[in-house]
């Protein structure tokens, strides 16, 4: 898979790499998924659908930069906040996952916790509230953080798996309360519909069930952040990653700091599945 | 896949410093379990399905049924036709359409006839005052199944309606730091969806959903899916064409014991008895069939993980294995 030629001159060389707020949107994507989970080192489990390489398509379409990596390329250490290793050891994710706007995880994971389908470094998991910080310190450059996993925004027990994402300082963030069943070409679908509705309302119409089901057995979350609650519930309501796109925050603490702001979200409730 | 280059010398030079990843055990989690199976005996109907294709001007009829339900009045024909467009060419649909009472958006699935239509004014709509409760947003729906039967697109005969499940989109807002994450919680719409029915089972492919905002108002409509071929006989739906009748061979109880056998490491959340169309296939005959929907999980010390949700269809009249979904 091609890099981008910055990203590739700068791990190559080791070089140190500070990130400024930028005018004007950089339209840049970044994706790790797994879908092999058969005895690789993380343990022996259900192999999962594809389901970004449409959403990869459909982000080229829209005028999105797309870096995707899968399987054994995708690595823990991609999200892991590298500004200082007690986040985890030798974090990337301002090379990764916090060098791009869009965020995207797609494979295992539960309340608290993304899982790998392959090690690296040891590593199999990101703790989401413990060693993830996008938006802010290293990179700060994501605004969004798209996570299609089980359970990882859950509701139950004192919003038990929404509170790991806390954290994160992004305009939005979107998951699922209970364990969902996501076609291969919806996540795809959720982004061609952002072209006439909100990231708020697709996200919720769309991963409600899996294509060709009426079940509804999915609850589809989405969370979003803003200094005010005015703030908050607009940008809730109105951005759309193809018509109205806000730029990252910008303005998060350096490395270790804290963080406050107004949250707000939606949750398509149709049950969770424990905590 | 291969590594690029410049992966691999960050792994040759992270490698000696890393450490195994660990984090706190969660909570084992105690999945709430549906259970709708019953118990089938003697013979069931086995119908032919298939996702309809519908013609650009079908389509159309559909969209102002739904939305005249959703609002009592609809876009333009002449609008409806033109964003319809893409289905001539078998591609889904999705539009922004005006109406005397505002926008409305609309999504056409062509590939599974799923068609949603929503109005953003009222799915947006947080200041107006009040919530009318579940009962009267029932009562909403109702009308609307109602409403979409009057207009010809409907048989309520065959669909839930008075059984329909219910849900709510919920939202809510609160202060987020470190030491401060108390979130409030409200209802943003009553949800209910009204799967078909065939001679008393629900279909896991077709149905109609309506959203009823806090205000009152319809904030969305989703109708559509696979159709069977079948003829109603005083009152019960036979099926036509190459369906038939088949003995019910399979229990519950040796259905269950399969499944246990053929997922031993999962987290259950359902146990449906439903007809199911595999919707990798265009056409097929259906069958009542016995669906557990679960995630596989695996254990690695103290942290577990799932994966995504699957639904295990076994067959109540053939012992084979399970269609998975």
């Amino acid at each position: 898979m091609a890099r981008t030629p910055w990203i590739s001159l700068v791990v190559a060389s080791g070089l140190a790499f500070t990130h400024t707020a930028r005018a004007q949107i950089q339209k840049t994507v970044y994706i790790d998924e797994c879908m092999d989970y058969s005895g690789n080192g993380c343990g022996d489990s259900t192999d999962l659908n594809q389901i970004t390489a449409d959403l990869r398509r459909e982000m080229l379409d829209t005028g999105f930069t797309v870096t995707r990596y899968v399987e054994s390329s995708a690595w823990p250490q991609d999200f892991f906040e590298s500004c200082n290793s007690s986040y985890g050891s030798a974090g990337l994710d301002n090379f990764f996952s916090d060098a791009v706007l869009v965020t995207v995880f797609a494979g295992h994971g539960n309340v608290g916790h993304i899982t790998f389908g392959y090690p690296h470094a040891s590593s199999c998991y990101v703790s989401i509230g413990a060693q993830m910080r996008l938006g802010y310190m290293g990179g700060q450059q994501s605004g969004y953080g798209i996570y299609m996993a089980s359970k990882l925004m859950s509701f139950d027990c004192d919003y038990a798996g929404l509170r790991h994402f806390f954290p994160q300082w992004l305009n939005q963030q979107f998951g699922f309360h209970n364990s969902p069943a996501i076609g291969d070409g919806q996540p795809g679908e959720f982004w061609d519909e952002t072209g006439d509705t909100t990231n708020r309302m697709a996200w919720l119409e769309e991963l409600e069930d899996k294509s060709g089901w009426f079940t509804g057995d999915n609850s589809p979350v989405v969370f979003s952040a803003g200094r005010t609650s005015a703030e908050c519930w607009g940008i809730h309501d109105s951005t759309s990653f193809q018509t109205r796109l806000w730029t990252r925050r910008g303005g998060g603490s350096s490395c270790g700091g804290g963080y406050a702001y107004v949250g707000c979200y939606s949750i398509r409730n149709h049950g969770g599945g424990g905590c | 896949m291969l590594k690029p280059l410049a992966r691999l010398l960050f792994a040759a030079g992270f490698a000696l410093f890393t450490g195994c990843s660990s984090e706190a055990p969660d909570t084992p989690p105690e999945p709430p379990t549906e259970s709708q199976a019953s118990a089938l005996q003697g013979q069931v109907a086995l119908f032919r399905a298939s996702w309809p294709v519908r013609s650009r001007a079908d389509v159309r009829l559909r969209v102002r049924a739904l939305s005249i339900a959703m609002m009592g009045v609809a876009p333009a024909d002449a609008d409806i036709d033109q964003a319809l467009a893409p289905i001539d060419q078998q591609k889904n649909v999705s539009a922004r359409l005006a109406t005397s009472l505002g926008e409305i958006t609309l999504r056409y699935k062509t590939r599974f006839d799923d068609l949603r239509i929503a109005r953003p004014d009222v799915d947006n709509d947080r200041v107006t005052p009040g919530d009318v409760g579940e009962a009267a947003a029932q009562n909403t729906f109702v009308a609307a199944a109602n409403s979409l039967q009057s207009q010809g697109i409907l048989n309520l005969a065959a669909y839930d309606v008075q059984n329909a499940d219910r849900s709510q989109t919920r939202s809510g807002e609160g202060a987020i730091s470190p030491n401060n994450a108390a979130l409030s919680n409200f209802v943003e719409s009553y949800d209910f969806n009204a799967l078909r029915v065939i001679r008393g089972i629900r279909f896991a492919n077709a149905g109609l959903r309506v959203r009823v905002h806090r205000t009152g108002l319809i904030s969305s409509i989703r109708f559509g899916g696979a159709e069977i071929a079948s003829q109603w006989v005083n009152g019960v739906e036979v099926p036509t064409q190459d369906g038939y009748y088949s003995n019910v061979t399979q229990s519950d109880a040796v259905l269950g014991q399969r499944y246990a056998q053929d997922f031993p490491r999962v987290e259950t959340y359902s146990t449906r008895t439903m007809y199911v169309m595999p919707t990798n296939l265009t056409t097929t005959i259906i069958e009542p069939r016995f669906v557990k929907a679960h995630a596989g999980y695996n254990d690695i010390g103290n942290v577990r993980s799932l994966g995504r949700r699957q639904f295990a269809c076994y067959s109540y009249v053939r012992n084979e294995p399970a269609l998975m979904e």
